[in-house]
């Protein structure tokens, strides 16, 4: 088996709302999707380190968007998944399914 | 929209206004460019209806992990730095103390005697004391920011607490608000400086309200060296009110400086119209 580096946690989050996204992603959507899906709210600040460390590895690529009056004239960012990215993701899916194919359930688990 | 009126024609034309001081924070003390979208991430929401608490929290979360991973991914550089300005005050300082400690021994020979030529020299020396300490600020906020310039803001502030920290153990041997009011001073002196350093990038080009403040202050020097060479001419007695008054003069000029570039800096934010 080759060595790899899977995605962390809140990498993996982070990306997969990208995804959901899709072209809307910038960070407030982002943020608020993985608010809404998990129950568990990022930093927004969190939220941009986490993109810029995927931007670097270059499994996500950015764009500057329009400045808006209601962001006080500030532009958004809009992230997207890379070719590289996607493929980590779906990776990573697989992992994590046959992982958890044939665990028994943890005690206190609904059933 | 959270917090905004409509005017006749149902248009929104006067929302409340995100928290000045985290934005300026935000500017200030962020990565530059790379917290442009961040800052109108967190305005965007919170013209749609966050509190001014959500607001300072996410503010001063993000400037804590930023600094955070400063300083875990140039450790060395960061750490250097702040151990340099903190060698480079104490050398300063006790050199400072060994050539300038003739001049404050025995003060009261100069009330006795004013007008001669030692006395003079004395107060040369206490106006080149206290020049030394404004060269101190200044050079040591250079030298932190040249030593590691990745997140200069960030360093700078990191060096400011080291220095406070540093001072808290002498806090007993002298009076605690003489103490304070010095490292108030010696805090802000290097605030101001690495600030400007950092906007201006070299020293070349000192703009006019700069240019103001340092006139403003060489000034107030002036009229505390007066002040205090009056009394002693005078043979007044020198009281503390007048020390303290002089203290709180240059701390109310350097207070005003800080508020100017504050209100340049987020006057341009303002009130947000959305049309």
């Amino acid at each position: 088996m080759r060595n790899r580096e899977f995605l962390g946690q809140h990498e993996l989050m982070v990306m997969l709302a990208v995804l959901r996204l899709g072209r809307q992603a910038y960070g407030v959507p982002i943020a608020a999707e993985i608010a809404q899906k998990t129950g568990r709210e990022m930093l927004q600040g969190s939220v941009y380190a986490i993109l810029e460390r995927l931007e670097s590895k270059g499994l996500v690529t950015s764009r500057m968007g329009e400045a808006t009056p209601q962001r006080g004239g500030r532009a958004k960012r809009y992230f997207a998944l890379t070719a590289e990215g996607s493929r980590q993701v779906r990776e990573t899916q697989r992992a994590l399914e046959a992982l958890w194919q044939g665990a028994p359930k943890t005690a206190g688990a609904k059933s | 929209m959270a917090g905004c009126s409509q005017d006749c024609r149902g248009e929104v034309v006067n929302c409340r206004s995100a928290p000045r001081a985290a934005t300026w924070l935000l500017e200030r003390l962020g990565s530059g460019s790379r917290f442009e979208p961040l800052i109108g991430d967190l305005v965007e929401q919170f013209e749609a209806g966050r509190s001014r608490l959500w607001y300072w929290r996410q503010a001063l979360g993000s400037l804590l992990g930023h600094t955070i991973r400063a300083l875990r991914t140039h450790a060395f550089s960061f750490v250097t730095a702040v151990v340099a300005g903190c060698v480079l005050t104490s050398l300063w300082q006790l050199g400072c103390s060994l050539v300038f400690h003739s001049v404050y021994v025995n003060l009261a020979e100069i009330k006795q005697h004013p007008w001669t030529l030692g006395a003079l020299l004395r107060f040369v020396g206490m106006q080149a004391n206290m020049a030394s300490e404004y060269a101190l600020c200044f050079i040591s906020a250079w030298l932190v920011i040249r030593v590691h310039r990745a997140h200069q803001r960030a360093v700078l502030a990191a060096f400011v607490v080291a220095l406070i920290a540093r001072s808290v153990p002498t806090v007993e041997s002298v009076s605690v608000v003489t103490q304070v009011i010095l490292m108030t001073l010696r805090v802000a002196c290097i605030l101001v400086a690495g600030l400007w350093v950092i906007q201006r990038r070299c020293l070349a080009s000192i703009e006019r309200r700069t240019r103001f403040v340092a006139i403003l202050w060489s000034a107030q020097n002036f009229i505390t060296c007066l002040l205090f060479a009056s009394c002693r001419v005078g043979e007044l007695s020198y009281r503390r009110s007048e020390f303290y008054l002089s203290m709180y003069a240059a701390a109310a000029g350097i207070g005003l400086y800080l508020a100017l570039l504050l209100w340049r800096d987020i006057s341009s934010l303002g009130t947000t119209r959305v049309a």
